[in-house]
């Protein structure tokens, strides 16, 4: 008889990191990588992932269960400015909390590298996604209403996630996993930082270690992008700091299945 | 067909003496711009009773030759010996002496020269025959520049292994730093066989008194004192009944446990290699130049295990593959009795750069140029730290990121600049660096081209 096939189901809550590779990456509209499927097909064969993904503006926004975000930007804005890939009334909202799922998926980027901007009168915050498309008259009213808010502070950030990762587990019963971030731009190599604001690079470490640590306080997963990047070779790997080739894709996908593997999610799929 | 023909170069009033040339390069080989084809052994003399210029290193005092632009060599025989007299000197050193011919070249015939100076830690450990053979406490290489400044530009090693690597390079004698750097430049490297080389313990060397030196050498006298007088005649094995007609008792145990005291000794209580001035042979005499610009020392040796002598405050450090092979169980016995072990966080080591920093620039006005922490390794697999229990504070990519993080943070206010071997390692992939340490030749190359940069950044002369 046929064995019965193991469906996995994820909920990816990142940008281009999880989604690209758990879904798949295109480039150009050619697809570059079909996603941790194209993994599983080969390592278990009777497992399935059904990957969910909803992007994330950043995640020191996501709501806990019953929690209503106090800084999301008022309906008539949402629908004012344009859609991209970061919905204007979906910023700060989640559906993570209504479905079942085995695995959830979180990541660091968004929280180490997205900068948002604030309403001047009544505070609200929002991720203007893609800013160099929208309309000349949307660009200059944004900037009229809006100031630049800059980026998370890491201990908000960290505190919400202490908070997210334990509700997330007890409401789903799923697994946490979160992806680090490589702090590397390639061909770019920094000797000194005096007289600089901040940079990405340090700031990445500074939340790579904090997340190290929230994982042995915690106890969730983490899927160490810095060390994949780094074994393979950022220069083979990386675009940007944010974009991988198709290789390191794959990397990822695969590290993310042995997390599983280690997890014991995939235990019921082994062949 | 243009005769290359010896530099100018200058110890009056000592006499330089040269042995044969050795050649490097085979007759009729294509060599390439300020690629040594040569080189001689030189000492200098004549000088009466005034003492002699570099007279800590005449034992190694080594002079490369090499054109000053490409071109295809063909070799002069009798200015090569062979044998003996390739190592000892022979002859005069002849400025415009003609040595060997060179085909196709463009620019000078006056061939270019690098110093090779190796301060011996036994003076009568002879190691003579490659570049800078046998064990020295410092080595250095110098040469002067080609456009006519004056100014040496200074850079001082202190690192671990994986700087030696980058600045004596795979031949040990600096040729690769000769070959990029127009000069007139120094380098100078004091390795780490003794002593490593943390900021603690240099602050402390920099801060030493003559009192806490005096302290410290009555401390180990104390030591080898007992330990000699501890000796029976069962202490020298090559005497004993059963070694009458042949042993495989060779040195003396207590050797080597004497002997690594008492050089660890010979560091604590020697100039900081941070103050020392050097001298060096140039076209117009011997020069005196000041302490170095740039010091260059690694994170590595930070988490190198620290002891501080009770008694007397001193603190060394050491590598813990040193443990066993090279320092000896009497030695362990002395660090457990009289130190005690200092745990240094990434706190302190941050304390103790910060203060190493502000004291080198307030000092000499050089600048620290430290090289990070490879962090990540292919096989330190940690997807969940709550595995780690009470080792989570010491999981090496844990202290690694930390402590390259502090490091990158000390760049901001104090006289510090990184080199950046974790995202150098993690751009060429860490499969470069097994280890974390050990590099290949592609990383270590890499790694080269960032401190040249960083130097030539900071604007040190002759880099």
């Amino acid at each position: 008889m046929r064995p019965s096939r193991r469906i996995v189901r994820i909920f990816a809550k990142g940008n281009v990191d999880v989604r690209d590779s758990l879904l798949w990456s295109k480039v150009g509209g050619v697809l570059q990588w079909n996603g941790i499927n194209e993994v599983l097909r080969t390592r278990h064969p009777h497992a399935l992932a059904r990957v969910r993904h909803e992007t994330c503006t950043r995640l020191d926004l996501i709501p806990l269960p019953g929690e209503t975000p106090l800084l999301a930007p008022p309906a008539e804005v949402a629908r004012r400015l344009p859609a991209k890939s970061h919905p204007i009334d979906r910023q700060q909202r989640t559906a993570m909390f209504d479905e079942p799922a085995d695995v959830v998926v979180l990541s660091l980027q968004s929280a180490a590298t997205n900068a948002l901007v604030r309403h001047r009168r009544d505070g609200w915050l929002l991720l203007p996604d893609e800013i160099e498309t929208w309309d000349p008259e949307l660009r200059a009213w944004l900037a009229q209403e809006c100031e630049y808010a800059g980026l998370a502070d890491i201990d908000v950030v960290f505190g919400r996630l202490r908070q997210l990762i334990p509700a997330i587990e007890e409401r789903t019963g799923a697994q946490v996993l979160v992806y680090n971030l490589n702090p590397l731009t390639p061909g770019e190599v920094t000797h000194c930082w005096s007289g600089a604001e901040d940079s990405i690079k340090l700031r990445v470490q500074r939340f790579n270690l904090r997340l190290a640590e929230l994982s042995a306080e915690l106890g969730f997963s983490i899927v160490d992008v810095d060390r994949v990047v780094a074994s393979a070779g950022a220069d083979h790997l990386k675009v940007d700091l944010f974009h991988l080739r198709a290789e390191g894709w794959r990397l990822l996908a695969e590290e993310v299945v042995r997390i599983l593997e280690e997890r014991g999610c995939l235990d019921a799929a082994a062949s | 067909m243009i005769p290359l023909v010896l530099p100018a170069l200058s110890a009056e009033p000592a006499r330089i003496r040269r042995s044969g040339l050795r050649w490097r390069r085979e007759s009729g080989a294509q060599v390439r711009a300020r690629e040594p084809i040569a080189v001689c052994y030189v000492r200098l003399s004549g000088v009466g009773d005034a003492p002699v210029p570099l007279a800590e290193e005449q034992n190694d005092l080594q002079v490369l030759l090499a054109p000053q632009a490409p071109c295809r060599i063909h070799r002069k025989a009798e200015v090569s010996e062979g044998g003996y007299r390739d190592l000892v000197d022979t002859g005069e050193w002849r400025p415009g002496e003609y040595v060997v011919d060179a085909e196709s070249l463009t620019g000078t015939a006056e061939l270019l020269p690098m110093i090779l100076a190796g301060r011996r830690g036994f003076e009568s450990g002879e190691g003579r025959g490659s570049l800078l053979a046998g064990w020295h406490e410092r080595v250095r290489a110098f040469w002067p520049g080609t456009d006519g400044a004056d100014r040496y530009g200074i850079v001082l090693s202190l690192g671990t292994c994986e700087q030696s690597a980058v600045f004596r390079g795979d031949d040990t004698a600096f040729l690769s730093w000769f070959a990029r750097a127009p000069g007139p430049a120094q380098l100078i490297s004091v390795s780490d066989e003794r002593c490593v080389h943390s900021s603690a313990v240099l602050l402390q060397h920099l801060r030493r008194t003559p009192a806490e030196a005096l302290a410290i050498t009555s401390a180990v006298h104390e030591w080898i004192g007992q330990r000699i007088s501890r000796c029976g005649p069962e202490s020298f094995p090559g005497f004993g009944a059963d070694a009458a007609h042949g042993t495989l008792h060779g040195r003396w145990p207590e050797a080597q446990e004497i002997s690594f005291a008492f050089h660890l000794l010979a560091e604590a209580v020697g100039t900081s290699p941070i103050l020392e001035r050097t001298e060096i042979l140039t076209a117009g005499g011997v020069a005196e130049l000041p302490p170095p610009e740039a010091i260059a020392l690694t994170l590595g040796s930070e988490l190198a295990h620290h002891f501080r002598h009770k008694r007397t405050g001193w603190l060394i450090a050491l590598h813990s593959f040193r443990f066993g092979p090279f320092i000896g169980p009497g030695v362990m016995d002395w660090l457990r009795r009289d130190f005690e072990p200092v745990k240094r966080t990434v706190a302190d080591m941050r304390r103790d750069l910060a203060a190493l920093a502000d004291e080198v620039q307030a000092r000499v006005g050089g600048t620290l140029v430290v090289q990070n922490l490879i962090a990540s390794r292919v096989t330190d697999r940690v997807a969940n730290y709550a595995w780690l229990g009470d080792a989570f504070d010491e999981c090496v990519a844990v202290v690694g990121n930390e402590a390259n993080l502090m490091l990158g943070e000390l760049t901001r206010a104090h006289a510090i600049v990184m080199i950046d071997s974790d995202a150098l390692a993690a751009e060429l992939g860490v499969e470069q660096v097994p280890d974390r340490f050990h590099a290949s030749g592609a990383l270590v190359e890499a790694q080269r081209a960032e401190v040249h940069r960083v130097l030539r950044a900071l604007r040190i002369p002759g880099f």
